[in-house]
């Protein structure tokens, strides 16, 4: 199951920060863009915390 | 700018929170950490909101791209070299917290005084993160938001505003700041690639408004120079910043960690002490792409009307990212404002410890919300962080010298636990000395603040060694070293 949700997290990573690449490179428009963040986002906090809220680092 | 929780300049810490654990002892072997884990708590830290106010101001500055990207690349080597040959060198020799490394050598009444000047500090700090958050609140409910040089409030929706994430922040960093710095732990990531996607965004929008052609990176590059960063005059009330100030403060916004050796009680973890090198991950990503990001948002804003000069994080974040630029600011300014509130009220308790923690951090987020009210703190952030650094880093040069040179000058170190003294009057002169000195440089030398720094570290060391001279033969025999 963590191993999943770390795979989701991951992912929904990926999928934030690739819509403004291809902004960038001209093949998205920015509303399409922001929607795909949006989307990307919530996916990022509801797979991330059940995994990360456990760890323990430096701070 | 960065606020890290483990960074206490002051004690107790919370139970349960690491660095309560041997806020009197060295940390022992067993409880190091791996270098992995100061890589993640570097680059989180230093992806704060306010990373998207010194962005702009830079651009405000006029700034141009050779000057802004050489400075921030030296400048950000030179700070990564400070943690690494300055402060992680003592940090894992010792492994003791500032606070205490600082209460042997300099007495508990000097230390006191310390905490109260870094709580003040912390306190202003605070007050701009909550300042910053509040611009996200602006883009929702539309009010009035300051102007680049706007010293008060300038309505009544924005006092609101402030008064209400203010509060927020304070009662949360009271109740939960265990909970709010796991949450920050998760943001960091994501903030990291929101702050990414803000430049791409910037840069794909200067492309589109100016019908540049991009072929290269020969391309983007002559973008920046003729588009982006200018340079020329800065805008009104602003100084004109070249390589030399980008250099310095890219270098010394962190001062108080690194020289002012704040950050020994984060890498008196580190097992070795090039896990220094782990603070290029929050100097490259937070203090060079993020900045280098939220410069490209409000460079854009410029070009689109030279006349709308004001640094709002909110709005310059809603247009490239929509709601998610909104979070990543309010979220940005939320869990860097957290701890920083939290510290400020550590540093306060240690001065009155019968008080409760709960009720000093209120009080302390009081403060931090009033100071967000006046935008003259955020806007005026360059100049604030290098005054901020400018006042802690004396206590670094103290600690250099004492762990360093002070015996082969047949001095003691650690004098104030030798000797039983509560205030080291020779710390304490090294501290007001240098301190003096720098404001007498900028007042009447006409030296700008973000320089005046580095003379000032030499000028705290020599007096150091200087009154140490006199005071530790005048005031007693020195014990024997053990």
């Amino acid at each position: 199951m963590r191993a999943i949700a770390q795979i989701i997290s991951w992912l929904s990573l990926v999928a934030l920060t690739v819509p403004s690449i291809l902004y960038l490179a001209g093949s998205m428009d920015l509303d399409t863009v922001k929607r795909i963040m949006l989307v990307a986002s919530l996916v990022w906090f509801l797979s991330a915390t059940p995994w990360m809220w456990k760890e323990k680092g430096a701070s | 700018m960065n606020t890290d929780e483990l960074n206490e300049s002051a004690e107790p810490a919370p139970q349960n929170d690491r660095s309560s654990e041997f806020e009197r002892q060295p940390v022992p072997k067993n409880a190091l950490l791996g270098f992995k884990s100061f890589i993640g708590m570097y680059a989180g830290e230093h992806c704060a909101g306010t990373e998207l106010m010194i962005g702009p101001l830079f651009v405000a500055a006029g700034v141009s791209a050779f000057d802004l990207v050489m400075g921030l690349i030296v400048g950000n080597l030179l700070a990564v070299l400070s943690w690494m040959f300055l402060c992680a060198p003592i940090a894992t020799r010792t492994r003791l917290t500032l606070y205490y490394q600082l209460e042997k050598i300099c007495g508990r009444n000097l230390v006191t005084l310390y905490n109260l000047a870094n709580g003040v500090m912390f306190c202003f700090l605070a007050g701009a993160m909550i300042t910053v958050s509040a611009t996200a609140v602006g883009v929702w409910f539309k009010f009035p938001m300051p102007e680049l040089n706007d010293l008060y409030p300038n309505s009544v929706g924005w006092v609101l505003a402030v008064l209400a994430v203010g509060a927020l922040i304070s009662i949360v960093a009271a109740y939960g700041y265990q909970t709010v710095a796991k949450f920050a732990n998760i943001a960091a990531p994501w903030m990291v690639l929101v702050f990414l996607a803000f430049g791409f965004v910037g840069l794909r929008d200067f492309i589109n408004a100016t019908g540049a052609e991009i072929h290269s990176l020969g391309d983007i590059w002559h973008l920046a120079k003729t588009e982006i960063w200018k340079g020329g005059e800065p805008l009104e009330g602003k100084v004109k910043f070249t390589f030399w100030h980008v250099m310095f403060f890219a270098w010394f916004c962190n001062m108080a960690m690194h020289v002012g050796m704040s950050d020994l009680s984060v890498f008196r973890y580190a097992k070795k002490s090039w896990y220094g090198v782990a603070s290029a991950t929050g100097m490259y990503v937070g203090h060079f792409m993020a900045w280098i990001s939220a410069a490209i948002l409000y460079a854009y804003q410029l070009h689109q009307d030279p006349a709308n000069t004001d640094v709002l994080p909110g709005p310059l974040a809603f247009r490239a990212a929509g709601l998610v630029g909104l979070f990543c600011v309010i979220i940005a300014g939320w869990t860097t404002a957290n701890p920083t509130i939290y510290r400020a009220g550590l540093a306060f308790q240690a001065i009155i410890p019968k008080t409760s923690r709960f009720t000093v951090t209120l009080i302390t987020g009081a403060v931090a919300t009033l100071a967000g009210l006046f935008p003259a703190i955020a806007m005026q952030l360059l100049d604030f962080v290098a005054f901020y650094g400018m006042i802690l880093m004396p206590m670094g040069a103290v600690i250099f010298v004492d762990f360093w040179l002070i015996k082969r000058f047949g001095l003691q170190s650690s004098y104030a636990e030798r000797s039983g003294k509560l205030f080291n009057w020779a710390a304490g002169l090294a501290w007001f000395v240098a301190f003096g000195v720098c404001c007498i440089l900028v007042k009447f030398a006409n030296v700008q603040i973000f320089f005046v720094s580095l003379p000032g570290w030499f000028v705290a060391a020599f007096v150091y060694i200087i009154v140490s001279m006199v005071y530790q033969k005048k005031i007693r025999p020195v014990a024997p070293e053990v």
